[in-house]
């Protein structure tokens, strides 16, 4: 039996953030003593720049080309009260003699309502005020704004901490804001109105006025940045992915309406605000380009490295250049600076947000704040300049500057000079320039006219011919600006998606996703097929082709595309954009005889996946009839099945052709019929079905039963009561799962006999069955009524109940009381809670881990650390740095009490009866994907849908019952230590923390024992382990093959490596990939599998990966 | 004398504002927008003193007669079903809607479907017994390049402007139009031909206040007859900027000073005087600003009433977490109507004494 199918599921749901609202003590505010507690990254040191009174609660913060910081700044937040004035500030602050500390502070503007962003600009800045962006100026030279103008307005605030924010001149000259998850904005512009819900950055330009959204997704995008060639990197302060490589215009985690998204480049990173690239000489040359972001819930300043991985990137954690473990030290805005120093903005508060922390806590600080500023040690500091007092010659010199806030300011001075000043200067450098090859002085150059949305055409002309290919890709970016001014641009982007560069072809694939009229994009988008495609290619081109879908697909109808495209490419894009149709052009080209028959089973697997009762038919009928492989049949038969289940897709007729796929050999083949058979509701198979039930092979025979609790009708009823009466061991719980999805009152009186003799593992999933069907709960608790069931069974079976979701409060009782549970163990008073905090300092978080990890509670099924473990619930990563052992208490014993943002459930009841009880991934016009409390995920076609209920945490309730105090005691430590400065804090190493390992099974014997085959069969099962939060595997209570555990490294980590193994009391190790090397400690290798002879107890495995 | 101000329609239909009313503007961003510069509501209020005006502006970003925008997580039926709702909450008496801006973007527009949308939400308010006026929005106004070329965007307002005025005939429902907005203002009032520039709400009221039948009196004259005190009780206050005319006739030569509540307001001769003294500042002046101000304060009162910001935490689907601080929000009331009070007694112009004082001869 696969564990993973029986595991008891912990779920913790309690935040990283509610937790502080009981943050007790008092703060520690003396800025040295803060700074005391900094360690920092070797060769650097931290200083104070500016800090209360002088500032109070700093939210971003940004420079202007005098070199002057300015810091929007809240004390309102989280919520205006009743009665109050909003008084929120935009402060300028100065450090006018060069120390390197702040001395003079300006309130620029007052009365502000939560001013989530600022970005200066002429004689003032832009300002988000609410639910407007407006520009705050100072008309009369005091530094204190007197004019008022609103540029946008209907910004959403349905989250205080989700409005606008993140606003940033880019290189572009646009100004850039994003917004996050629950903000819905409408904003009214001269060329049209302009929508979006939920997460995404804007890209605005103040000229034209043109507004557009260039990324979806993210839960809160707070920070985003441009690399030195113009890719963009977004963070996001509630999404565990650490930098994400933004693709123009692509989708990510939490996008409305998306059908696919891109993950970040760190799974199971803590969270992360603000977001800066090193450049400049003041830091070392190994620091450059370094991804600078805040963990403000760790209390850390973290450093990723970004590496070209193909057309996309791969990013590690280095050592931070902050560590702390103040309370209160919340860095969330990085800035280089005019001195090439990094500024960090401290939002100093013990709480940092208001979703499960109460508005008015008392302890919420209102009033301190500080940037702080890192140099490193004995490094020259970079001469400051004042760009508003430089001639544009001067400034166009520095538009190529090694700093890129040089950079920044001598194009910004540029614009704020205006046109008259600045075009001859940019002239004249234009001149010299494409007289050369394209460097990135080039670039930079073109960058500064793209501001005044000119472009000289020898330009562009080298900058799209540059050697350098991340100039290439920079040059498609910008070229796309002009699609409307100039012809040809559509084919000269489209030739470069051939380019050799990968990167150059994913920029020149997204940019033809923005040609919307032209049916030719498409095809120049699916040339990109002739190169070699990576995960960002393949996503890149699917989206572009999803863009211009109407557009291809009509013209396909008409006969008047696809007659150039490969046959090959235009199967990629119908299977690729699974619009609705899409499978009937499949079809289509089906029927012609149009596909090479190695792409048959392929093509014959979208259409069962996508399309209607047309399609459904001449799959199958294809599929019998030719020779597609035993497994690819299987798939078709499946996905037929789902279409059937989930979107009441059923031709008619087709016995035949089922018949013919139930007399094949294969007992996989068969079992998949089967399956489709009760799908199809074809009663004219219920005798095959019958028969199965009692076949030798167990795949046949489950499936049998399966296939007759999809067919429900009252022969198949019949057939299995008839089965439940006959008692046959092993399958008993098998057929009452086929029963209830058949017919819940009929399988309430026999599974209420059955719960009274079974075991746990089968009463949970009887009883999960249960729970699936609409009303079925209240008939077993009545059937339930006097029985007995063990102890164990019940309670298990009660886990499933209260984790499910739903209210099945009935059942809940009658378990109670058929287990003879009783109540819930004492009422958890205050008293209690407190006797039992009392204990947790002095509890051990080493055997705290361990019961983290125990089968009986595999809190880490659902919560991973660091990225190992499920992903049902958060991410523990951070959990013990903000929040406080009470919380964590009150969370394992009332889990739906607080539930953290993204994991609220969602109860589903369909057309034919089922609850789908889940968390909301994703949703769109078609279908909504859950996430179910074992992991997987569900997508749900709107069409089925009745009803969508909110519903409770998906971890179980009462799981304090099954410990002692002293685990529970335990527990808690290790949950407050995880994030703090210790060995539980989150580790910048690349570890290797999920592994694969054999499971004990005959061909796994078979293949160890048969030393010569280095390379593990397909028919070897691997069960998932994880680390713990040190990196170490511990080996006891693994499965042993031969007295020997077999692990296998993951495929996981991006792009090729190496690992670095350790063993400890491991006892010899061998490595199987290339043979059987023994290795020692320390040893190098690639991915493969490694044998070790544990010499138990305390054996431990860590691996340490790198990437190139 | 309210009757005399009161603004009627010119067949003698339904007042489009009365004594008493509890005025629901709805729209888009041009509504919303106006809440910070209170100067239209200025218009309304001071052309109706002590007339207990409640005016509640709904205004909405982006949003269309549909209720696009107010959809927040819900689906688009949901936006609309929030437009009525926030409408009836706040039980108005008139209604006036001024939609069709967005809907104008629409290339092709299609105008049977914007008429039976805009019948829809017409039919969906009836349950409010309020008097509904339609609002005839204006054009884009029309800015230079780099700003895009609005006229095909101003030629179909005009088709939905001729449909507003065709369903209000039908339906006997009042009208006004906002369409000459921009006729008598030079400079650019906008930034982008829809958002106001940072006073474009106050140059452009003469122009709102005449479509709302508020005609601008022009330039009142004070007559004093002779040296002395005397007092004056204004019919309305005047808008800021507005002058007045102090003519004082039968002067001996000699420069005297105009003194307000007894401060010196304007110096100058007797022939000046005779002829009449531009004055534009003063009690009056200041009443009228005052009464700007309140009118802001209780429309951003207002604003945090009905738009609280955490909305999802408030009342939406996290309302379990935070949920408990939704009580402070029905405790804006309170300061809302206190400021109305305080709206309406500014809203009264006062008696001032006018003192003419000789300085020299």
């Amino acid at each position: 039996m696969n564990p993973l199918k029986t595991l008891v599921i912990l779920l913790l749901s309690v935040s990283s953030l509610m937790a502080q609202r009981n943050f007790s003590g008092t703060v520690e505010t003396d800025p040295e003593k803060e700074r005391a507690t900094f360690k920092m990254a070797p060769g650097f040191e931290a200083n104070l720049f500016a800090a209360d009174p002088l500032l109070a609660k700093p939210i971003q913060m940004s420079w202007d080309i005098k070199g002057r910081l300015w810091v929007a700044c809240s004390e309102t937040y989280p919520q205006i009260k009743p009665g109050d004035v909003a008084h929120d500030k935009i402060l300028v602050i100065e450090d006018t003699n060069g120390d390197g500390k702040a001395d003079k502070t300006t309130v620029f503007a007052d009365g502000l309502l939560i001013p989530t962003g600022v970005e200066p600009a002429g004689n003032g800045a832009y300002v988000v005020d609410s639910t407007d962006l407006v520009f705050l100026e100072d008309t009369d030279g005091d530094l204190k704004a007197d004019r008022r103008t609103v540029i946008l307005s209907g910004f959403g605030t349905e989250d205080t901490h989700h409005m606008v924010h993140t606003v940033r001149w880019h290189f572009d000259g646009r100004l850039y804001f994003n917004q996050s998850i629950y903000i819905h904005t409408h904003i009214e512009t001269p060329h049209g109105p302009r929508r979006l819900g939920g997460s995404g950055i804007w890209r605005f330009h103040p000229p034209t006025q043109r507004l557009e959204v260039v990324q979806r997704g993210l839960v809160n995008p707070w920070g985003h940045h441009h690399d030195r060639f113009g890719q963009s990197f977004a963070t996001d302060g509630a999404g565990g992915e650490g930098i994400n490589f933004i693709v123009p215009r692509a989708y990510y985690a939490t996008a409305v309406g998306a059908k696919r998204i891109l993950p970040g480049l760190n799974p199971g990173s803590p969270k992360h605000c603000g977001l800066e690239l090193v450049s400049g000489r003041a830091f070392p040359d190994d620091w450059q380009g370094d991804a600078i972001t805040c963990d403000f819930r760790g209390h850390r300043v973290c450093r990723f490295k970004l590496t070209p991985d193909g057309s996309g990137f791969i990013s590690r954690e280095q050592i931070e250049v902050i560590k702390s473990d103040h309370p209160a030290f919340r860095p969330i805005d990085v800035r280089m600076g005019p001195d090439g120093a990094l500024y960090v903005a401290d939002w100093f508060n013990p709480i940092i947000q208001h979703g499960e922390v109460d508005f008015r806590d008392p302890r919420r600080d209102k009033t301190h704040g500080r940037v702080w500023r890192v140099t490193a040690t004995g490094r020259p500091l970079v001469a400051e300049h004042d760009f508003s007092k430089m001639t544009p010659a001067a400034l166009v010199k520095l538009l190529d500057a090694p700093e890129q806030y040089s950079r920044h300011q001598a194009r910004r001075a540029l614009v704020e000079r205006g046109e008259a000043a600045a075009l001859p200067a940019l002239e004249a450098a234009t001149e010299t320039l494409s007289k050369g090859k394209a460097t990135t002085s080039t670039l930079d150059l073109l960058w500064a006219w793209q501001s005044f949305d000119k472009f000289p055409p020898q330009l562009v002309d080298a900058v799209l011919k540059a050697e350098d290919p991340r100039i290439r890709a920079a040059g498609i970016r910008i070229v796309m600006d002009t699609r409307e001014l100039q012809n040809g641009v559509l084919e000269r982007v489209g030739a470069l998606v051939r380019d050799p560069d990968a990167r150059v072809r994913l920029e020149a694939v997204r940019a033809l996703g923005l040609f919307t009229n032209s049916p030719r994009a498409a095809a120049l988008a699916l040339s990109a097929r002739s190169q070699p495609m990576d995960k960002w290619l393949e996503y890149g081109l699917w989206l572009t082709l999803d863009e211009l879908t109407p557009t291809w697909l009509a013209a396909l109808d008409k006969g008047e595309w696809g007659g150039d495209v490969a046959i090959d490419d235009l199967l990629f894009a119908l299977q690729a954009v699974g619009a609705q149709g899409a499978a009937g052009r499949l079809a289509g080209l089906v029927r012609a005889g149009k596909v090479e028959p190695n792409r048959l089973g392929d093509v014959l697997e979208s259409m069962a996946r996508e399309g209607g009762a047309a399609e459904a038919s001449l799959t199958i009928e294809k599929a019998i009839g030719s020779n597609v492989t035993a497994p690819k049949l299987q798939g078709i038969l499946e996905a037929l099945t789902r279409s059937a289940v989930t979107r009441g897709v059923k031709p008619v007729g087709m016995e035949s052709n089922l018949k013919k796929a139930l007399a094949r050999p294969e007992p996989t083949v068969q079992a998949a019929a089967l399956r489709l058979a009760g799908a199809w509701k074809m009663e004219s198979i219920l005798p095959n079905m019958v028969a199965s039930t009692g076949s030798m092979d167990r795949t046949v025979q489950i499936a049998g039963i399966d296939a007759l609790g999809l067919l429900g009708s009252p022969g198949a009823v019949t057939a299995l009561v008839n089965l439940a009466a006959d008692e046959k061991a092993g399958m008993l719980k098998d057929v009452l799962i086929a029963l209830v999805t058949a017919n819940s009152e009929k399988a309430a009186t026999p599974i209420a006999a059955f719960l009274a003799k079974a075991s746990p593992e089968d009463g949970r999933a009887v009883v999960d069955a249960v729970l699936a069907r609409k009303g079925a709960s209240a008939l077993l608790a009545k059937a339930l009524t006097g029985s007995t069931v063990p102890t164990d069974t019940a309670r298990l079976a009660l886990r499933g109940v209260t984790g499910s979701g739903q209210d099945h409060g009935t059942l809940r009782d009658a378990l109670q009381s058929a287990g003879k549970l009783g109540q819930a163990r004492k009422g958890w008073v205050q008293a209690d809670k407190a006797k039992l905090l009392a204990r947790v300092a002095q509890a051990d978080p080493v055997r705290g881990e361990a019961i983290y990890r125990t089968k009986q509670l595999q809190c880490i099924s659902c919560h991973a650390v660091a990225g190992a473990g499920g992903l049902v619930g958060p991410d523990m990563t951070s959990i013990g740095a903000s929040a406080q052992p009470d919380y964590l208490l009150d969370s394992l014993l009332e889990p739906s009490k607080q539930i953290k943002e993204g994991y609220h459930t969602a109860i589903v009841s369909t057309d034919d009866g089922k609850i789908i009880t889940g968390v909301r991934v994703r949703q769109n016009d078609a279908e909504v994907l859950l996430r179910l409390a074992d992991g997987k995920e569900v997508t749900v076609a709107k069409s089925r849908i009745e009803e969508i209920k909110d519903g409770k945490s998906l971890m179980p309730e009462a799981l304090a019952d099954t410990l002692t105090d002293t685990e529970l005691a335990d527990l808690v430590r290790f949950l407050s230590e995880l994030g703090k400065a210790g060995p539980y804090a989150p580790s910048t190493k690349p570890l290797v923390r999920t592994w694969q390992v054999l499971e004990d099974t005959p061909p796994a014997r078979a293949w160890l024992t048969r030393a010569s085959t280095a390379t593990p069969p397909a028919n070897l099962t691997w069960i998932v382990a994880y680390s713990r939060v040190s990196g170490e595997l511990p080996l006891e209570g693994l499965p042993t093959v031969n007295g020997r555990v077999v692990v296998r490294l993951p495929q996981a980590p991006p792009g090729m490596g190496r690992a670095k193994i350790d063993f400890k009391d491991a006892g010899p190790a061998e490595y199987l990939a290339n043979g059987k090397d023994k290795l020692a400690s320390g040893a190098t290798l690639p991915p493969g599998s490694l044998i070790v002879t544990p010499q138990l107890p305390n054996a431990r495995v860590t691996a340490e990966w790198q990437t190139r | 004398m309210l009757a005399l101000i009161v603004s009627v329609l010119a067949m003698g239909q339904l007042p489009l504002i009365a004594p008493g009313d509890r005025l629901a503007w709805i729209g888009g961003a041009l509504v919303e927008q106006e809440i910070r510069s209170g100067d239209w509501e200025l218009e309304l209020t001071r052309h109706m003193p002590g007339a207990k005006l409640v005016i509640r502006n709904l205004g909405w970003s982006g949003d269309t007669v549909l209720g696009e925008a107010r959809a927040g997580f819900g689906s688009p039926a949901d936006g609309f079903k929030a437009l009525v709702a926030q409408t009836i909450a706040v039980k108005p008496t008139v209604i006036w809607l001024q939609y069709g801006s967005n809907e104008a973007f629409a290339d092709p527009l299609d105008i049977a479907v914007f008429r039976a949308q805009y019948e829809k939400l017409l039919d969906a308010l009836a349950p409010t017994k309020a008097r509904i006026v339609l609002v005839i929005p204006p054009p884009i106004e029309i800015r230079p390049s780099p700003l895009p070329d609005v006229a095909p965007v101003n030629a179909r307002m005009e088709r939905v402007a001729t449909e507003i005025q065709s369903i209000a005939s039908a339906r006997g429902l009042g009208v006004f139009s906002l369409q000459q907005l921009w006729a008598d203002v030079k400079t650019p009032q906008t930034t982008n031909g829809l958002q106001l520039a940072a006073t474009g709400y106050r140059n452009v009221a003469p122009a709102f206040a005449k479509a709302v039948g508020m005609a601008n009196a022009p330039e009142v004259e004070i007559l004093m007859l002779q040296e002395g005190v005397q007092e004056i009780r204004d019919k309305i206050l005047p808008a800021p900027g507005q002058s007045r005319i102090v003519k004082v006739k039968g002067l001996k030569p000699g420069t005297y000073e105009l003194l307000v509540n007894g401060k010196v307001i304007a110096s100058t001769d007797h022939e000046t005087w005779a002829a009449g003294a531009a004055m534009t500042k003063g009690p009056a002046w200041d009443q009228s600003a005052k009464l700007r101000e309140a009118i802001v304060a209780k429309n951003m009162l207002f604003f945090h009433r009905w738009r609280p910001q955490n909305e999802t935490y408030l009342f939406g689907f996290r309302k379990h977490e935070q949920g408990n601080n939704a009580r402070e929000i029905p405790q804006f009331d309170p300061f809302i109507e206190k400021t109305e009070a305080e709206i309406n007694r500014l809203s009264v112009p006062v008696k001032t004494t006018y003192q003419i004082r000789k300085v020299s001869s």
